[in-house]
């Protein structure tokens, strides 16, 4: 069948560098690597202040206006979604578009509590001088319990991939990859425009070099 | 959008289906994993007894304070690094994000953590911190060698070394000595400029009055000792050795109810001075010449529970 581009190189690499920076971000922290796991979170950082931007200025299934709705919109698709009455869309469905909004959200506050957050070791994250030792405490346990709450979207995330790959018979993961869809799986209203991956890379560069320069 | 058919309809359950199972599992597995929830939920619908070291155990008097000396700063409530706390022998049983038992002897990785050489990257407590000592370390490991309980007491570990003993002080209220100071504060400071280096205070803690007027170049009188009446309350010593008083000063004395020690030894004082102050209810010693002491006025002190000094004059 047909295959249709819905998603840019740049949408891709941040989902692919975004999953790759969590799981060592996690394997840093549980063998007690702090200094690469700092590095990791500003790498993190500049990721997420990157898809920010592209999400205002980049192509259009990576836009913010192109997939986030109201929430009873998302609503009404979960529900249809169950009865398998959902209809297809070329990039982020209503629900998915939360899942972005959540995901950004809650990678966000665990960038900004690693910041604030300390050790008890010598090691104190980039902003943690500017405010007191207690109050960098509690931002170190609010990086703790926000991980819990990281991990369970995570796992929301990834029983809606299956649910498509398994019920729906739509591999979101190959899509991901190769950036195209079947063209029965796209919704063939949307008009996409792509940006191109130049803008992408000044962009990413531009937000990642912000990102490690809290740090220094 | 594609016809459904029941087949997918069934799939789709099948797989929501899945899904809940898995994720309650993996909710079961959490909270297993949270070894303090599982305890509180077996302990408040009785399942278990109340999980606490005894007061007397050898946890509490022994391994406890050395915990508390060199981890807990980390390892509490506040700040429970690892997920694990030491201020409890409660706490120390739900082992933190380890999950080991940490109350075996063998294979102990508390034991292992804190055995490490100082600045090993996994070396506990970590490089920079207070160290425990070798000692204590073997305390834990023999406390370890009998189970880790939270039940044995010092008795059942005949082969520990004794326990350091530490003296406290007990603490000074400054305030409260200032505020018994006070009322005769001006008084007290007359008569330090009246007779120097005579009149002090018999410490820093007290409020009550040393008075040493054996040394005066011009010998005190019965008159002048009236001079210390505002303050006989609090005069707990008075030394009138070689002064000039006599039992004139009987009343004066009666009146000095702190009275502690008193000396009247080379005074004009008879028997009949040392007779009347004998009530006094503070009084625990008296210096006074051999010539006015008899065996009789002895016994009556005695019985007092006060001791007669006798000096022999030279």
């Amino acid at each position: 069948m047909k295959q249709i581009k819905v998603w840019d190189f740049a949408t891709r690499l941040f989902h692919w560098l975004l999953v790759t920076l969590i799981l060592a971000a996690w394997y840093t922290i549980e063998n007690r690597m702090i200094e690469q796991h700092e590095l990791i979170g500003h790498a993190l950082l500049g990721l997420i202040i990157f898809r920010i931007c592209w999400g205002f200025i980049g192509s259009t299934t990576a836009r913010f206006t192109h997939f986030l709705t109201s929430p009873l919109s998302a609503l009404s698709y979960l529900k249809a979604s169950l009865t398998l009455n959902a209809p297809h869309s070329s990039g982020h469905n209503p629900a998915g578009g939360w899942m972005v909004i959540m995901m950004l959200l809650i990678i966000g506050f665990q960038l900004l509590s690693g910041m604030y957050a300390n050790d008890d070791l010598g090691f104190s994250g980039a902003l943690s001088d500017s405010i007191t030792k207690d109050m960098s405490d509690t931002f170190t346990q609010l990086h703790a319990i926000n991980f819990n709450i990281l991990v369970a979207l995570i796992w929301l995330h990834l029983v809606a991939v299956f649910f498509y790959l398994l019920v729906k018979n739509e591999n979101l993961v190959r899509a991901m990859f190769s950036g195209k869809k079947p063209v029965n799986q796209i919704n063939p209203q949307d008009q996409l425009n792509f940006k191109p991956l130049l803008q992408a890379m000044v962009c990413l560069l531009a937000s990642v070099g912000l990102g490690f320069w809290l740090m220094v | 959008m594609n016809q459904v058919t029941p087949k997918q309809q069934l799939k789709a359950k099948r797989y929501l289906y899945f899904v809940l199972a898995l994720s309650i599992l993996w909710i079961v597995m959490f909270i297993q994993s949270q070894a303090e929830w599982v305890q509180n939920i077996k302990e408040s619908i009785g399942l278990v007894p109340i999980l606490q070291a005894k007061e007397n155990s050898f946890y509490n008097q022994r391994i406890d304070p050395i915990f508390e000396k060199y981890c807990v700063s980390c390892h509490d409530g506040n700040k429970d690094k690892g997920h694990l706390r030491l201020d409890s022998y409660r706490q120390l049983t739900f082992s933190g994000r380890s999950e080991a038992d940490l109350t075996v002897a063998e294979n102990n990785l508390l034991v292992e953590r804190m055995k490490l050489p100082a600045d090993d990257r996994l070396a506990m407590p970590p490089y920079g911190r207070e160290r425990h000592s070798e000692a204590e370390l073997e305390l834990i490991k023999l406390w370890l060698a009998k189970g880790g309980s939270g039940e044995l007491t010092e008795d059942d570990f005949p082969e520990a070394p004794a326990k350091a003993k530490v003296i406290k002080f007990a603490d000074i209220n400054w305030q409260h000595i200032e505020q018994l100071r006070e009322p005769l504060q001006p008084q007290v400071s007359a008569l330090q400029n009246q007779f120097p280096s005579s009149v002090s205070y018999l410490a820093r803690t007290s409020h009550l009055l040393s008075v040493n007027l054996s040394h005066s170049a011009m010998p005190i009188t019965d008159q002048q000792l009236t001079a210390f009446q505002p303050v006989a309350e609090l005069i707990a010593e008075l030394n009138l050795n070689r002064s000039g008083i006599t039992d004139a000063s009987a009343q004066a004395l009666i009146e000095m109810t702190e009275l502690q020690s008193l000396n009247i030894s080379q005074t004009q004082a008879t028997a009949q001075l040392l007779e009347q102050v004998m009530n006094l209810p503070n009084l625990k010693t008296v210096f006074a010449d051999s010539k006015i002491v008899d065996q009789v006025l002895l016994e009556k002190f005695t019985q007092q529970g006060i001791r007669l000094h006798v000096v022999e004059r030279g």
